[in-house]
């Protein structure tokens, strides 16, 4: 992760800061909430639990009473007597008892026989209408309208709710007939009111039947729950106009009936939902605290650090650098002196350096000038003596000839060979320490006709015959000019010496383009030289014949050497003797 | 002015063989006879200048100038000569062991007329010496 790398400081710490913070309290509030929302639907679940089994009990209660009254009822003399007999004069006496048992339990009361037939009833035509009607349809499906005993389903007639009570009529005679009370459910709002307390907010209590999809709230008809829900009993979720909500179902005892404790999901979890939001801003402040707290510790570190820094890159750069200011003791502190003394080091010892350089100069350049007076007098007070040496034994042969024997005159001769001898050793070794001095100015060479023109002029000095020569084309090259006239012309002249036995005579001089560099070759059929001594070849004074059999100082090879290793290029040689010699010497390539 | 008395060279230069050969080399062209030898720097000026008592008064037809000289040095010479109205037609041929660059360059800039290397070999001085002076006194139109 390249950006991570790059980031400064100031940024990395509050931000690994921030981000740590952030995940831990994270993790705690969601490990937390978690934790209450557990506790809040456990303690839901188990008041739920709680109060629907008491409302299941207490629902199932009344309608268990009112059966055991009604039973009470059915054993009445005047029922079961004019159940048994249907004479008229015992009906009203029956009568009077239906009516005086529905006015007493505000509800509707019928008499029927055994064999399904409505006998009497309390109340008025409307109830009877639709009693009948419910009748009419019983005995169209073929079935028989015999009322079961006991608490019967809820019926639901528009948003009215009821529910039917049968009480057989026996006596020792066997069934006679039933007694079937309807009850209308419905609660006064104070009733409602009350019971919305003992439940508590948030929930809601449910009663119906789990066949017929007559559902009451206790205040009036309702939707029931889902149908995968009625007639089991146990929690269950389902969604109730849009919202979650949580579900106890208990089955009514003795009655065919369920009754449902909801809770809205949202009032249970509501609690926990308010902790998250405040446990997750709580989490954010903190992390956004600790990340500007960190921030801010990163930032006392890093601006010195900063500093520090940039000092540093300056010096590399060589550029000037300011001491770091510094007020503080601890690593940043320490460090910021630490540097400040290297960097004051550093100029000491660069000033130092600097100074050393410009004494050594002025020792260089003061050991040259005595060098160059030293050949300047080596060059004019070296000179006359020797001219003085030669030109009297000249004038000893030729103005004293009658004088002189043969053996004296050719001491003589001897003498002026030396005088001449020396004379030219005295100019080779003044231009062998020029060249070592002499600022090397270099300029392009056109290497054809430049190394034409030296042997020419060779071949016109020593008498030679030009044709003795092959030239390939030569590449051009980047040389000091007079300095590399020097190198060809003692490679030209060294060939001819060494080929002037020949009886034909043959000196190529060729060249090569290498990748850094050119190599300059010069190759003779001359008499070589034994390859165990070439080491010597290039050094002053070595000479690798004898002075009688070929002249020169032994001087030329060096010069050539000490000019080409100072353009930057080298010299080297290979011979067989008796068969020919080369010579090469390389220049950087001239671009 | 005696005729007699005309100079043709000059030949300042302090080393007697030095001295001795040219004068061997001039005589074998029959130029000798006519050579002053001034065998420092001051003696040469004095030669040459009116200032001094004797001199002024013949100006050789070439000077013959060494400039390793003692006294005053054979440059201070040159420049002497060439920045005298008087004197500065006269030419001057530098003869000498050095081959120093630096010298040369001076010698030129200072207007000199020629410059010669002495060779060491008595072959090679002897002609040297004979063409400088066969050239200078016989070939050259000198300045009137």
């Amino acid at each position: 992760m390249l950006w991570w790398r790059r980031l400064s400081i100031a940024a990395k710490l509050p931000l690994g800061i921030g981000t740590l913070l952030l995940l831990a309290l994270g993790t705690m509030a969601g490990a937390a909430y978690v934790e209450v929302r557990q506790g809040a639907v456990d303690l839901a679940s188990e008041r739920l639990e709680r109060v629907s089994m008491q409302f299941a009990m207490g629902v199932g209660r009344e309608p268990q009473q009112r059966v055991a009254t009604l039973s009470a009822v059915s054993d009445r003399e005047a029922v079961r007597r004019y159940l048994t007999t249907e004479s008229p004069s015992l009906r009203e006496a029956a009568l009077d008892t239906l009516r005086a048992r529905a006015s007493r339990t505000d509800s509707h009361v019928e008499l029927r026989h055994r064999d399904g037939r409505r006998l009497l009833t309390s109340d008025s035509v409307s109830v009877l209408a639709t009693a009948d009607a419910r009748e009419e349809s019983h005995a169209l499906d073929g079935g028989v309208s015999v009322p079961r005993e006991g608490v019967g389903p809820f019926e639901r007639e528009g948003d009215r709710l009821s529910y039917t009570i049968a009480v057989a009529v026996r006596d020792s005679g066997g069934l006679h007939g039933y007694l079937v009370e309807r009850f209308p459910i419905s609660n006064s709002p104070e009733e409602a009111q009350a019971l919305a307390e003992m439940i508590g907010s948030g929930a809601r209590l449910l009663v119906g039947s789990v066949d017929s999809g007559a559902w009451t709230d206790l205040a009036g008809a309702v939707d029931g729950p889902p149908n995968d829900v009625r007639g089991r009993d146990g929690i269950f979720q389902y969604e109730r106009a849009g919202k979650r909500v949580f579900a106890r179902a208990h089955l009514v005892p003795a009655t065919p009936w369920m009754m449902v404790m909801e809770f809205a999901r949202d009032s249970v979890l509501a609690p926990a939902d308010r902790f998250l939001r405040q446990a997750a801003l709580f989490s954010i402040l903190l992390a956004t605290l600790g990340a500007g707290v960190a921030w801010w510790l990163s930032r006392r570190m890093s601006v010195p650090l900063q500093q520090v820094t940039d000092a540093a890159e300056a010096m590399a750069q060589g550029r000037e650098v300011e001491p770091v200011a510094v007020a503080r003791e601890d690593e940043v502190g320490r460090l910021a002196q630490s540097f400040n003394a290297m960097a004051s080091q550093v100029a000491e010892s660069r000033t130092a350096l600097e100074q050393r350089v410009i004494e050594r100069t002025a020792a260089l350049e003061a050991a040259n000038r005595e060098l160059e007076s030293f050949s300047y007098s080596v060059s004019h007070d070296l000179r006359a003596p020797l001219r003085a040496v030669d030109g009297f034994a000249a004038v000893l042969v030729e103005d004293h000839t009658e004088e002189l024997s043969v053996d004296a005159q050719r001491c003589v001769g001897l003498i002026r060979n030396s005088a001449q001898q020396m004379g030219q050793l005295i100019d080779d070794l003044l231009t062998f320490s020029r060249l070592g001095r002499q600022p090397l100015t270099l300029s392009p060479v056109e290497m054809d006709g430049f190394v034409h023109g030296v042997v020419a002029e060779a071949c016109d000095r020593y008498g030679r015959d030009i044709s003795d020569f092959v030239i390939e084309p030569l590449p051009p090259a980047l040389a000091n000019r007079s300095m590399l006239k020097q190198v060809v012309a003692n490679y030209v002249e060294n060939a001819l010496k060494f080929t002037a036995g020949r009886e034909r005579p043959a000196i190529r001089i060729s060249a090569r383009v290498e990748q850094d560099e050119t190599v300059y070759t010069f190759q003779d059929n001359g008499v070589g030289f034994d390859m165990r001594y070439v080491d010597k070849l290039f050094g002053v004074f070595q000479r690798l014949h004898a002075v009688e059999e070929f002249q020169g100082t032994g001087v030329g090879l060096a010069i050539v050497k000490r000019v080409i290793e100072r353009h930057g290029g080298r010299v080297w040689a290979e011979a067989v003797p008796d068969v020919g010699a080369t010579f090469h010497f390389t220049l950087p390539a001239a671009d | 002015m005696l005729v007699s008395d005309a100079v043709e060279i000059l030949l300042v230069e302090d080393n007697a063989n030095d001295v001795e050969l040219t004068l061997r080399a001039l005589r074998k062209n029959r130029l000798a006879n006519r050579v002053h030898v001034a065998r420092d720097g001051e003696e040469a000026l004095a030669f040459l200048l009116p200032d001094e008592p004797d001199g002024g008064t013949i100006l050789p037809r070439v000077i013959l100038l060494d400039l390793k000289l003692p006294k005053v040095d054979g440059l201070e010479v040159l420049r002497r000569i060439k920045s005298d109205d008087r004197t500065r037609r006269v030419p001057v041929v530098v003869l000498t062991s050095s081959r120093e660059e630096p010298d040369i360059a001076r010698a030129y800039d200072l207007g000199v007329n020629s410059y010669i290397v002495k060779p060491v070999d008595f072959e090679s001085f002897v002609p040297a010496v004979t063409q400088a002076g066969l050239y200078w006194l016989i070939l050259n139109q000198p300045p009137h």
